[in-house]
């Protein structure tokens, strides 16, 4: 985080806000991501299918 | 009011900023459940047959109602007659490869004006899958027919085991079923419970958020065509466990070959299997003055309330019950009384289902030991002979219903 911190530093003042904007972003996509594929994983069943043999 | 200080940190979160997370959790939420209801959109099977294991419960795949509905948009026109093959593994073809399928006979029997999808599941009821299925298509393919089978002397509920249920509730929760007042009163039996209340209610969200974010439709498309994150005896662990289930065909052993045909009736199983071939004795226990094997009143009744219940009243005339007999392996092992009481069980089943409103037919009666890879499911030779069977009876069920002149 500190190396991150030190390379943003460098960067121009102006582009600082838009850096943060933009990786506030897609940190927002990836946990839209994350929740959807969560939702999708809790939907199935926690018992394994058993084979029902008649 | 103080005024701003210039020294106090000036966001609490970070370089995050929160409205542009917010925005990009909003984005991705309303841009995957685009993408899921365009897989609910999007036949996504290229050349479907049948639910084999990749693509089903067996696997932790569980087939979505609009993954299926799109099969038969991308399979079928409206103009044609929609015959949906619902029931379980005898139907579904196990122990016939693909290509020798009995519905592929079948939609080749029938031509062009019928368009055949088989939609059965193995273990399952004559009211799940195929059955939802065909009910949500209702209005989309009014010329419908729909195929399932079921043992004699076999209750029928309104929705069967528990493995494939989901497709049930999908549908029921999103409006997609006719009203039916037998349905409505088990739903409400089970809200009665409270064991099950809460079972219920949680899939009425589930359900609910589904509609929304169309996850399942999504992910199941992922799992088919990129990358598939469930584990399964497919692939117990990475990276098989990664590997799109396209990647794993059909591979459905046929009866017939040598490798599998002495092993179709195995020594260590014939006492259960006699069991279970004498079970119509568990239901008749006196004959009548004219000589033939009586149903008790009671069963009658409990069968003749369940069969009318299990569909809503107008899909029962379209509804097409097939009852099979098993290999003669084991029923040529049955003694007079046993066969007799047997043919008495064959012959009450199909009037039951009839009194209900169904038409319905016998299969397997004269067929040999080599039409059945085991007990109960048919080799490609017995499908083929299936399939022979119930092509005249959906005709003639095609035109007593309008659909065909």
């Amino acid at each position: 985080m500190n190396t991150l911190n030190r390379w943003a530093g460098r960067l121009p003042a102006p582009l600082r806000p838009i850096l943060a904007s933009a990786l506030s972003l897609l940190a927002g996509l990836a946990v839209a991501l994350v929740l959807h594929y969560v939702l999708y994983r809790v939907g199935l069943p926690s018992k394994p299918f058993i084979y029902v043999s008649f | 009011m103080n005024p701003p200080d210039e020294h106090a940190p000036r966001a609490r979160f970070g370089w995050i900023r929160p409205a542009w997370f917010l925005a990009g959790l909003a984005l991705g939420l309303a841009g995957l459940a685009w993408l899921g209801y365009r897989s609910s959109r999007t036949d996504f099977h290229p050349g479907y047959v049948r639910i084999y294991q990749a693509i089903s419960p067996e696997t932790s795949y569980y087939p979505t109602l609009g993954e299926m509905e799109s099969i038969v948009r991308a399979k079928c026109r409206p103009g044609q007659v929609l015959v949906v093959v619902g029931g379980n593994s005898i139907l579904q073809g196990v122990w016939q490869p693909v290509g020798e399928v009995w519905s592929q006979r079948l939609q080749a029997l029938l031509g062009g004006h019928y368009c055949v999808v088989n939609f059965a599941f193995r273990g399952s009821s004559p009211t799940d899958g195929g059955a939802v299925v065909a009910e949500a298509l209702r209005k989309e393919f009014p010329h419908q027919i729909y195929i399932a089978d079921e043992a004699p002397l076999t209750g029928v509920g309104s929705w069967g085991p528990e493995s494939y249920r989901y497709v049930f509730w999908d549908a029921y929760f999103g409006g997609r079923l006719l009203p039916d007042a037998a349905r409505d009163a088990r739903v409400r039996e089970l809200e009665a419970d409270p064991a099950q209340r809460r079972a219920l209610r949680e899939l009425r969200i589930a359900d609910g958020f589904g509609r929304i974010f169309h996850q399942d439709d999504w992910w199941n498309q992922v799992c088919y065509r990129w990358l598939c994150t469930i584990p399964s005896d497919l692939g117990p662990a990475i990276p098989e466990l990664w590997r799109p289930r396209k990647d794993f065909a059909d591979q459905e052993p046929d009866a017939t070959d040598p490798v599998w045909l002495g092993r179709r009736y195995p020594d260590n199983v014939l006492a259960t299997e006699m069991q279970i071939e004498r079970s119509a004795a568990l239901f008749y226990h006196s004959r009548g003055p004219d000589g033939r094997w009586q149903l008790a009143e009671a069963t009658r009744q409990d069968l003749s309330s369940l069969f009318t219940a299990a569909f809503p009243a107008p899909l029962r005339a379209r509804t097409l019950m097939l009852i099979g007999y098993d290999s003669p392996y084991y029923r040529s092992r049955l003694d007079a009384d046993e066969a007799s009481r047997q043919e008495q069980a064959y012959e009450d089943t199909l009037r039951l289902w009839h009194e209900a409103g169904y038409p319905a037919i016998a299969y397997g009666r004269n067929f040999n030991e080599n039409d059945y890879g085991d007990r109960i499911h048919l080799s490609k030779l017995g499908g083929a002979k299936l399939a022979d069977a119930v092509a005249p009876a959906v005709r003639q069920l095609a035109q007593k219903l309008g659909y065909l002149p």
